[in-house]
């Protein structure tokens, strides 16, 4: 969040009063009446002035900051200031497989072609979005009269992109300094921009020019545009002078952006493309091709919040555009995959709890509705990424997330007579004040929990509660193999409380096991885990295990489970942590709350301390 | 901060002067100048309020400076500490906060580099460290040569590694280590960190105690030898000192060699510089060998009868290397360097 910079005062009274005392300080007017109607009506007007000059100075200086600054345009022109572009609207993509049987078609050619624009509409909810490819597409007889559509890289999987295709048409005039072509349309995806340069209004050929943030060498010669958010939200298209970045295009030339004006994370998972033209095949025969959802449409991006720029824009000025630091790893990485990431965690490999050098260790949360296959196109993209913007050669290797939830157990001293409201109210405010914490300060990598903040939110919910406290447990969980032994693994972000003689620290959720209800928990004064009858209380597998306190490791050895209790395909594994104050995740895990097994519960009271 | 104060007392002369003056005659109409005198000075004191801390207007003297990183307030320029230094909790760990903004571009560029450590260690703590990298130490096979002095070491999965760096500094690795692995560590790298205890001692050179003369006890040359390696000829002098508790110290001096007698004290290397390396090879594993009479070369000092010259044990000349020349007839080192049997070998 944005901090301001406060003024001392910009209070109109105070000015008032301070500009008199000012004035009194001084022999000349020491004597006067400030008082009197006529002179306070004057001091009114010049504190007016005052007023307003504060005012519009604290608004300046504010605006020059990106951590203070409050409009979007002028984190724009910070941002850029420091090498930073926005990130524009971004369209939904989705992947399609194309193909047609033309085998009762005569005088079919071998090979037919589909120019890039290729519109399909898909419906989400009720609304209709426009699809389209983004290349040529080539499908060849298979001598049967099938034809699967290709790509130029001869992949059968087409991508499409949402949005509408647009097309402006800017004459370069004389090689002035600065020359900017103006794009009015707030809802340009850069990304899919494509400038074309004429040399004059006639030519039919011409050059195509690549954005400079894909530009891996620059000299003179070089043919490069840079497409950016001007202060009103617009783009504004510049080249190079000729000299520093590259060519400029010649006077009289003609320049042509093509781009696709897009509808964001609104056109986002569409799942039924359906092509809205034919495809001449012959003279006379036209047809559709069949087209299959291979993945629906995700990735669609909103323009970058003002929050977002005021992040990322420091970090991505730190990374000089080369990987070397963990923090550069990051922050590039989610330049480039915005729209696929919702949160990124890596660490060096010296980092990692078996260390592996020369590694660098990404752990990535990707957007909801990305498919598996996506994921891992998208994860060789950055592999390729850190191949060009790696100082060293170093690997990058993923991790998947581990979400460690959060069981609390809340109780709070409540005196009835100091509020209105039932105790079952303010119960159930009290879990809703924990639940929002936990939406608010988890969820996502290195966000820790702190059992202090929460019980002072729980404090505050209202004056009938005096005091409160939290037990707080670690929960991991795993699918078993049903009526098969299995080995399950965890290893939880903090250490674990050390075997106790009243409280058991490993408790799993219910199953059954030869018709018994039973969980496994550890035995009391010992790290050795077990499988125990909750009817009787009795251990009727003495060893299924154990766990290491000090490593935050439990480790589960040949445990059958017949059924799982209450249904689901999990079984729940809490563990109680050796500090409850703070559970601080590193590297892949995340924290999350377990509403279900957490409680709220007041203890009456009719003290009113 | 006040501005009421002459401006030429806080002007540091980086930029234009502010002779700002208030115009508030040429604002007004004439007749009001001439006949409202009080109220031209009372707008006057009123322009000056708009200069003191009192007013909020004084921030407008400050849209000047706001970018700039010299003259800034200190408590703006931690607003430019957070776009160019990740901003946070480090700004107040800088010892030059300004010279931190200003180079920090350098100290990003330079990422992944030894000089961008240092940098970041002076910048952020003001101390020098030594950085390493250790993969130079590392004992390689058929390369490195084996003993504590050739300072190389078995490979293992921390510091003596392919990647793995080692940061010698006066402060704890728990003072730096957050930061550091945010600016410029390289991901991946092992880090390695000692901390070094530096200590500066005044010598005083100037101000010494007089160490007083002591006196040299007697002492006779015992002999007089050459050594004789394969041609060259190095004269000694063995001297047999008569300390006053009737404990005798032999012990054998250089005299040089005859090309650079008189003026003993060491071989040259004026008397090898012509050798062929093949010889010198035999005799000396290096220069330095060659130029210490005692120098460290496997002596095998046990059987000092051959010389018949009453060699101490302090003597380590290689004796299977040297002919040792009995000089005792000798009366003094121009006969010695005279003598036939010293021209002859």
């Amino acid at each position: 969040m944005a901090t301001t910079i406060q003024s001392s005062s910009l209070d109109f009274a105070s000015i008032k009063n301070n500009l008199k005392t000012y004035l009194q300080s001084k022999e000349e007017f020491k004597d006067y009446n400030f008082e009197a109607s006529g002179l306070s009506n004057i001091l009114d007007v010049l504190a007016y002035n005052t007023h307003l000059n504060g005012l519009t100075a604290n608004f300046a200086l504010n605006e020059s900051f990106i951590s203070t600054a409050q409009l979007r345009s002028s984190l724009v022109q910070l941002s850029e200031a420091i090498g930073y572009i926005p990130d524009s609207k971004t369209a939904s993509s989705g992947i399609v497989k194309m193909a047609m049987n033309l085998s009762n078609v005569v005088d079919r050619e071998n090979t037919i072609s589909i120019a890039t624009g290729y519109k399909f509409t898909a419906k989400v909810d009720t609304r209709n979005y426009t699809f389209q490819t983004q290349e040529t597409l080539t499908a060849t007889d298979d001598g049967a009269g099938y034809y699967q559509f290709k790509t130029l890289d001869g992949d059968e999987k087409i991508p499409v992109k949402e949005g509408q295709a647009k097309v402006r048409t800017f004459i370069a005039g004389d090689n002035e300094e600065n020359a900017l072509y103006i794009i009015p349309d707030k809802n340009m995806d850069i990304n899919t921009a494509i400038v074309k340069v004429f040399e004059n209004t006639s030519t039919t050929s011409f050059d195509t020019y690549t954005s400079i943030e894909k530009a891996t060498t620059i000299s003179e010669q070089s043919t490069l545009y840079i497409l950016k958010e001007m202060p009103n939200g617009y783009y504004e298209l510049s080249f190079g002078n000729g000299t520093t970045l590259g060519k400029t295009p010649p006077a009289g030339g003609k320049i042509v952006v093509e781009y696709l004006a897009v509808n964001g994370a609104a056109a986002d998972n569409a799942l039924v493309f359906e092509p809205t033209s034919t495809i001449k095949i012959t003279e006379n025969v036209n047809r559709t091709p069949v087209v299959t959802t291979y993945t629906k449409s995700v990735g669609g991006g909103e323009k970058e919040s003002i929050e977002s720029m005021r992040k990322n824009a420091p970090f991505q000025y730190a990374t000089q555009n080369r990987m070397v630091t963990f923090a550069d790893y990051e922050s590039l990485i989610l330049r480039n995959y915005s729209t696929l990431i919702k949160d990124i965690s890596s660490w060096g490999g010296e980092d990692n709890l078996k260390p592996e050098f020369g590694v660098i260790f990404s752990s990535i949360v990707f957007e909801n509705g990305i498919s598996e296959a996506r994921q891992a196109v998208t994860k060789t993209g950055i592999q390729d990424l850190a191949a060009q913007l790696g100082v060293a050669t170093f690997d990058i290797k993923f991790t998947d997330p581990v979400k460690t939830f959060v069981e609390t157990e809340i109780f709070f001293r409540f005196n009835p007579a100091l509020t209105t409201l039932s105790v079952n109210t303010i119960q159930e405010n009290v879990r809703n004040v924990v639940n929002r914490y936990f939406e608010d300060n988890t969820g996502k990598f290195n966000l820790a929990f702190r059992r202090s903040n929460l019980l002072t939110l729980v404090d505050d919910v209202s004056p009938a509660v005096l005091s409160s406290r939290a037990e707080v447990k670690m929960q991991q969980r795993f699918a078993p193999s049903l009526l098969v032994e299995q080995d399950h693994n965890f290893k939880f972000p903090v250490e674990i409380a050390s075997p106790d003689d009243v409280n058991f620290r490993i408790t799993s959720s219910t199953f059954t096991f030869k018709g018994q209800s039973c969980q496994v928990r550890n035995q009391l004064k010992s790290n050795k885990l077990q499988v125990v009858n909750l009817s009787t209380n009795k251990p009727i597998v003495d060893n299924v295990g154990s766990y290491n306190a000090a490593a935050g490791e439990v480790n589960i050895v040949g445990l059958q489970v017949d059924a799982i209790v209450g249904g689901g395909n999990s079984i729940k594994l809490s563990v109680v942590p050796a500090n409850q104050s703070v559970i601080r995740p590193q590297r892949e895990y995340i924290l999350e709350h377990d509403q279900a097994r957490s409680t709220a519960r007041a203890v009456d009271t009719d003290a009113d301390y | 901060m006040s501005h009421l104060v002459d401006r030429t007392l806080i002007d540091i002369g980086r930029r234009e002067p502010n002779v700002r003056e208030y115009v508030v005659e040429d604002a007004l109409s004439q007749h009001i100048v001439e006949s409202y005198p009080k109220f031209v000075s009372f707008l006057k004191q009123y322009f000056q309020f708009e200069e003191t801390d009192s007013s909020p207007s004084h921030l407008i003297q400050e849209l000047f400076y706001t970018r700039d990183i010299s003259q800034m307030d200190l408590d703006l320029l931690a607003y430019v500490e957070d776009e160019l230094l990740l901003g946070e909790s480090y700004f107040e760990g800088f010892t030059d906060k300004r010279a931190a903004a200003k180079y920090s571009n350098t100290l990003y560029r330079s990422k992944g580099t030894k000089y961008s450590i240092q940098q970041f260690f002076r910048t952020f703590f003001n101390i020098d460290p030594d950085i390493v990298y250790t993969k130079r130490q590392i004992f390689n096979v058929g390369e490195s040569k084996i003993g504590a002095e050739s300072q190389r070491y078995i490979t293992d999965d921390k510091l003596y590694q392919q990647y793995a760096l080692l940061v010698k500094s006066e402060l704890s690795v728990s003072k730096w280590r957050k930061p550091y692995k945010l600016f410029v560590h390289p991901a991946g790298m092992y880090l390695g960190a000692e901390v070094q205890l530096v200590g500066l001692v005044d010598l005083d050179i100037q101000n010494q105690p007089n160490p007083g003369v002591k006196d040299i006890p007697e002492f006779e040359i015992e002999s007089f030898a050459t050594m004789a390696p394969r041609g060259i000829t190095s004269a000694t002098a063995l001297f047999d000192f008569n300390a006053p508790d009737g404990t005798g110290q032999l012990f054998r001096a250089n005299l040089g060699s005859e090309s650079t007698y008189p003026n003993p004290g060491g071989n040259d290397l004026i008397d090898v510089q012509d050798r062929p390396i093949s010889e010198l090879h035999g005799l000396y594993s290096t220069i330095g060998e060659y130029l210490e009479v005692d120098a460290p070369t496997f002596d095998e000092d046990t059987d000092d009868s051959g010389s018949a010259m009453g060699l101490s044990s302090l003597e380590t000349i290689d004796q299977d290397k040297f002919d040792w020349v009995d000089s005792d007839n000798i009366a003094n080192l121009d006969e010695l360097f005279d003598s036939d049997y010293n021209k002859n070998l």
